[in-house]
């Protein structure tokens, strides 16, 4: 209670007014009332020394007439002449205002003159009163009371005459002025206090009052409806006006929750428009900004009772651009068409005012507008706070629609890698098993056409035979290789060098039609990779480049360099990091959305039957994704398309082309061959025993490691597949190291170099290893080099 | 015609002797100033009345054959006020209410003057006191009124001087109950006591008693060598008469009566040694005194008496204020009547604050053989007082 009356105002205001009075009063009495006064006293005190001097001369003149006149001692003159004295120090006193006495000493002293000029006193008492004069030590002036009176008094001794001379001045005469500077003072405190209370009793009239009503009339919720003094008035209607504006923007807010609670996605944006209109009387626009920040998607118009959406409107030469560009609000009370007389939709609403802001996302970037434009209004703070609110919650709504999209794309995506998984791991099982009978028939014809000359009639057939199984083992290859099975043979390389080589042979090939154009990079950086399968990737981007474009078009191949933030990762699965970029463009027909989902499916394509596989592009997805790379695509039907192939930068040096050698060579040694496939067994049984090695064979590990534990000191290398049942190639080479360590082991595998195998290739001491199916020169060459590493 | 014509010629020199009758009258061009008072013209105080109102003719007469004041001419404006204080007090609200006059003379005697002083101090008016001596009109803090001549306080007191040269103690006072009688007792007594001097008896009588044997028997029997008696011209010979009835032949002195010739003639030979005071005598040797005394005695074929002096000397006064002050104005006159001054034919003027006269000196004259002597100051006497 203390806190609140010291907080109060009159309190704040009261205090200090009797403080200022009561310093005021304190001054005005210490410095004016106080000195007035002492300086009264000085004066009357110098002004009774002088006196006394001029009655000292009139008893000096009076006496210097009787020697002059050598009457001196004639008793009578002397006597004659002190009465004039008398008369004249009486008519002195009297015209002075003095009063006194002159008593003649020697004796009985005698009052010999006395004025009793406004003095009520009796002879007895005045004697009495001169008596005590007389006996005051102090001889010059000096004050004394008499009967409720202030007198000066003044006294000297007329030695010549015997006389004591006592003169009172009445220092009422002087306490008139004094009475009347104490009057002044009282006056001048009366005045202040009365001015003090009069502001007291007048601020709580004019201040405190009028506060009283209007505060209590808010604590009861009520509107204050104060009248009288103008600032008050304007307060009571101010509040009255936010209290009215603040039942609104809760209506308003309830209303926007409404429909922010209650609708999604076009419905939301279709009500918010409405709102707009329901609540000012506008028509209204919210767009989302496109990439160029120069189109307005939109998300919903409202324009002369009808709504508009889902298409673009240039944003140049309409208000929004200033809105978008200088990113604050715009509003135009009136005339909006002159100043922006381009302006399509302005003019087909006939508008005439203008309200538009630029809504953020949560990153603060622009995503979109909120305009509002009609007839020519004004716009409140609260109009264009409710606005503003309206947009917030459009900017959070279209936010929340991007999310959902890219949670959409994120499952969609999950969804296609699962696909693909799973159409990999089908193909990659039947390419294993078709890898091994091809296998077969590859060998077995390879075989054949060692045993018979070429002008045996049989022999054009084995060719035949030949060919058609490497081409389908080239099939095969693809099918892995989109399985991320096939072969790798990785080295340190250059896409530029990859990209020169490969524009080597599309140059010869391609029609003249369609333009190459290239824009390498010079600095480019290096990656690990299959060089094989690295420019059959790239060939194929071409080949589907120039198939897009069958009349003719710009095929452009660009490399360079790309840092890779987390934020611009295209897959889930992807890393940030250095990569290398290679992109194929061209100006081709374009796919649409439907298409580019399926495009890395196997077996898909839109080429017509028989002209293609429909393995290109999942063969490129698969090499690319086994190469730690990812790949993009940006179509437009009718534009054309672009597959950009982000491959993960290395810093590891250029390693050396490994050679390829072609004819199959002859050896001697025992090999045991691991292999499940027993076609395959038979193949390299036949073939090694024909270029002079013994063969022992094992069906699994289990039996390999048999077989080795009682031929170690016969066998010279070992052969081993590495996908077997019962023991895999892996554990049965752990085994055979442990038996021996310096053993020597080629594997052959059907399923190229993964991540996996280069791990055993390095720890296990592998000796070599082939790609399946193999031909005979390849192994022959192989085990050669091996046995002779020695 | 010929009578038209006589006619026109008749005229013509009645406007020309017109002219010539009214050039001096109108050698100023400015109206006149109007001057106002009454006198105690019949009544009690008639005979210094009519001496006082030749006196202010004079002046008139002088003044205006001087070009007047300020260029004005001066215009007196005497109503007899029947020596009545009330008919006093009516008479000068008439003269300043109704005939608007410029300025103002005093009237005669103590009584009246201090009648009319509230009017006077009401309205504005300076006024120089030129018939009145009672301090007590100075001691009622009016700021118009000012003193011409020695207050009643101090009118005997160079005959007690007198007395004391010559060596005589014992007085008797004797007074009459008027104001200025009475101040002059006690004035007396006052100075007095000063002197030394012992004061046998003192006595008052009602102003009109004829008889005063009673009571100069008992101022005989205190053992008083000295009579001193405080009253006007009827008073002293009252007492004078009843000295001589009881055969008792003290030193007489007697206020106002004394000092005029009738005193002579209503007593003739036994007026002798009288003394009194007079506030001024022919002979006294101030500035123009005989040009004024002969002047008096050519105009109206009599001796002035100090009452005539008195009014002759009130004029001086406010000629000399005038002539300062530079205006008739009045608030300016008082200044310069409380602050100057000056001399006249009957001494110095000089006021104290209150406007009592404080620079006159009164004049003690003796009757010896039938001729009023100047005793008193010692300085101016004409002869030596004598004391039998």
């Amino acid at each position: 209670m203390k806190m609140v009356l010291r907080r109060s105002i009159a309190f704040r205001i009261i205090v200090p007014v009797i403080a200022v009075t009561g310093i005021i009063g304190i001054i005005s009495y210490l410095f004016l009332l106080r000195t007035i006064s002492d300086f009264a006293h000085r004066q009357i005190g110098i002004g009774l020394e002088e006196m006394s001097k001029d009655i000292y001369e009139i008893y000096d003149n009076a006496l210097n007439e009787l020697v002059s006149k050598g009457l001196m001692n004639d008793d009578r003159a002397v006597k004659i002449q002190k009465a004039r004295t008398i008369a004249r120090i009486e008519e002195f006193m009297r015209v002075n205002n003095l009063r006194g006495v002159i008593y003649e000493q020697g004796g009985k002293p005698k009052e010999i003159s006395s004025e009793r000029l406004n003095m009520e006193a009796g002879p007895l008492e005045l004697q009495e009163l001169y008596e005590s004069i007389r006996n005051l030590k102090e001889k010059k002036v000096s004050r004394l009371s008499f009967r409720g009176n202030d007198y000066y008094v003044f006294q000297m001794n007329l030695d010549l005459w015997k006389w004591h001379l006592i003169i009172l001045k009445d220092a009422s005469e002087h306490s008139s002025l004094l009475a009347r500077v104490w009057l002044l003072y009282i006056i001048t405190a009366i005045i202040l206090l009365s001015s003090a209370l009069f502001l007291m009793v007048y601020l709580r009239k004019v201040i405190h009052e009028p506060l009283n009503s209007i505060i209590s009339s808010i604590k009861r919720g009520e509107r204050p409806e104060y009248e009288g003094i103008e600032e008050f008035e304007f307060l009571s209607k101010n509040i009255k006006t936010m209290m009215d504006s603040l039942e609104r923007e809760t209506r308003l807010l309830n209303y926007v929750y409404y429909i922010a609670a209650t609708k999604r996605g076009g419905d939301f944006f279709e009500e918010v428009v409405r709102a707009i209109n329901h609540l000012f009387d506008i028509n209204s626009l919210i767009a989302r900004i496109g990439d160029d920040g120069k189109t307005g998607h939109i998300l919903a118009l409202y324009i002369n009772g009808e709504i508009k959406k889902g298409f673009s409107l240039p944003l140049i030469g309409t208000p929004c651009q200033d809105v978008l560009e200088k990113r604050h609000l715009v509003v135009i009370e009136r005339d909006v068409m002159k100043l922006y007389p381009d302006s399509e939709l302005l003019r087909e609403a006939g508008a005439e005012s203008y309200i538009g802001f630029a809504i953020f996302d949560r990153k603060g970037q622009p995503i979109g507008i909120l305009n509002g434009f009609g007839k020519a209004r004004e716009y409140s703070e609260s109009d264009i706070k409710v606005l503003q609110t309206l947009g917030q919650v459009v900017a959070t709504e279209i936010e929340r629609i991007d999310e959902e999209g890219e949670k959409e794309r994120m499952r969609e995506q999950l969804f296609q890698a699962q696909k693909m998984e799973a159409i990999g791991t089908l193909a990659g099982g039947i390419a294993h098993d078709f890898n091994n009978m091809l296998q077969g028939i590859l060998g077995y014809a390879s075989l054949l056409k060692l045993k018979i000359p070429e002008t045996d009639p049989i022999y054009k057939p084995l060719e035949v035979i030949e060919r058609t199984a490497e081409r389908a083992a080239e099939l095969t290859q693809q099918l892995l290789g989109y399985a991320r099975k096939g072969k790798f043979l990785v080295e340190i390389l250059n896409i530029n060098d990859l990209v020169s080589a490969v524009i080597k042979i599309i140059s010869r090939t391609f029609d003249r039609a369609i333009e190459i154009k290239t824009d390498l990079s010079d600095n480019i950086w290096r990656f690990e990779g299959d060089k094989g399968q690295m420019e059959s990737v790239i060939l194929n981007l071409c080949v589907n480049a120039r198939d897009a474009m069958p009349g003719g078009g710009i095929l452009t191949i660009s490399t360079y360099n790309r840092e890779i933030k987390e934020g611009d990762l295209p897959y889930s699965w992807a890393r940030p990091g250095s990569y290398v970029v290679i992109s194929v463009k061209d100006t081709g027909v374009g796919m649409d959305k439907e298409t580019m989902k399926h495009i890395f499916e196997p077996f898909f394509t839109t080429k017509e039957i028989g002209k293609g596989t429909g393995m290109g592009l999942a063969m490129v997805y698969g090499v690319v994704k086994n190469h730690g790379g990812f790949i993009t695509v940006e179509s437009e039907l009718g534009k054309g398309s672009t597959f950009t192939i982000y491959l993960p930068r290395t810093e590891a040096e250029t390693k050396k082309d490994i050679s390829e050698i072609k004819t199959p060579l002859a050896g001697a040694g025992t090999i045991l061959i691991v292999d499940d496939e027993e076609a395959i067994r038979n193949l390299l049984r036949d073939a090694l025993s024909g270029l002079g090695y013994s063969v022992m064979e094992a069906s699994n590990g289990r039996e390999a490691i048999e077989l080795f534990n009682i031929n170690k000191d016969r066998i010279d290398l070992i052969i081993l597949d590495l996908i077997m049942p019962e023991m895999g190639g892996e554990e049965t080479l752990i085994r055979l190291r442990q038996i021996d360590p310096d053993v020597k082991v080629i594997i052959a595998t059907g399923f190229g170099v993964t991540q996996s195998l280069q791990e055993i290739l390095k720890d296990r001491k592998v000796s070599g290893f082939v790609n399946k199916p193999f031909n005979i020169a390849e192994i022959s060459e192989v085990i050669k080099t091996t046995l002779f590493k020695g | 015609m010929d009578w038209q014509g006589k006619g026109n010629i008749a005229s013509v020199l009645f406007l020309i002797i017109a002219f010539l009758f009214c050039l001096p009258d109108h050698v100023n061009a400015a109206p006149p100033i109007k001057i106002g008072l009454t006198l105690g013209l019949t009544g009690k105080y008639s005979e210094m009345s009519e001496m006082q109102r030749k006196g202010f003719e004079l002046w008139q007469r002088e003044i205006n054959s001087k070009n007047g004041l300020m260029g004005s001419e001066v215009m007196l404006i005497i109503y007899d006020d029947q020596s009545d204080p009330e008919r006093a007090r009516m008479l000068y609200e008439t003269l300043i209410e109704k005939d608007h006059v410029d300025l103002i003379f005093a009237p005669y005697s103590s009584e009246i003057t201090e009648a009319v002083a509230p009017i006077i101090e009401r309205h504005g008016y300076p006024m120089v006191v030129s018939g009145a001596a009672s301090d007590r009109i100075w001691q009622r803090g009016y700021r118009y009124i000012f003193g011409l001549y020695t207050p009643a306080s101090r009118y005997t007191h160079g005959f007690l001087e007198l007395l004391v040269m010559k060596g005589i103690n014992d007085l008797a006072i004797i007074t009459s109950e008027d104001p200025f009688s009475h101040e002059v007792a006690e004035g007396t007594r006052k100075w007095a006591e000063r002197l030394g001097l012992s004061i046998r008896h003192l006595e008052a009588f009602k102003k009109g008693l004829k008889n005063l044997t009673s009571i100069a028997k008992k101022a005989r029997a205190s053992g008083a060598r000295v009579m001193i008696l405080c009253g006007h011209l009827e008073e002293s010979v009252d007492m004078k008469n009843a000295l001589k009835r009881i055969g008792w032949n003290p030193i007489y002195f007697a206020t106002v009566g004394p000092a005029t010739e009738r005193y002579l003639e209503l007593l003739g030979n036994y007026s002798d040694l009288t003394f009194s005071t007079s506030l001024w005598e022919h002979n006294v040797n101030f500035k123009h005194c005989k040009d004024f005394y002969d002047s008096f005695l050519k105009t109206y074929g009599i001796r002035p008496t100090y009452h005539a002096a008195t009014a002759y000397a009130a004029g001086q006064v406010i000629e000399e204020a005038v002539r300062r002050s530079g205006t008739i104005e009045r608030e300016s006159l008082r200044k310069t009547l409380s602050s100057m001054e000056a001399m006249t034919i009957i001494g110095r003027y000089k006021v104290d604050r209150t406007g009592l006269q404080i620079r006159h000196q009164q004049l003690i004259i003796q009757w010896q053989k039938g001729r009023k002597e100047i005793v008193w100051p010692e300085s101016i006497r004409t002869a030596d007082p004598i004391f039998r």
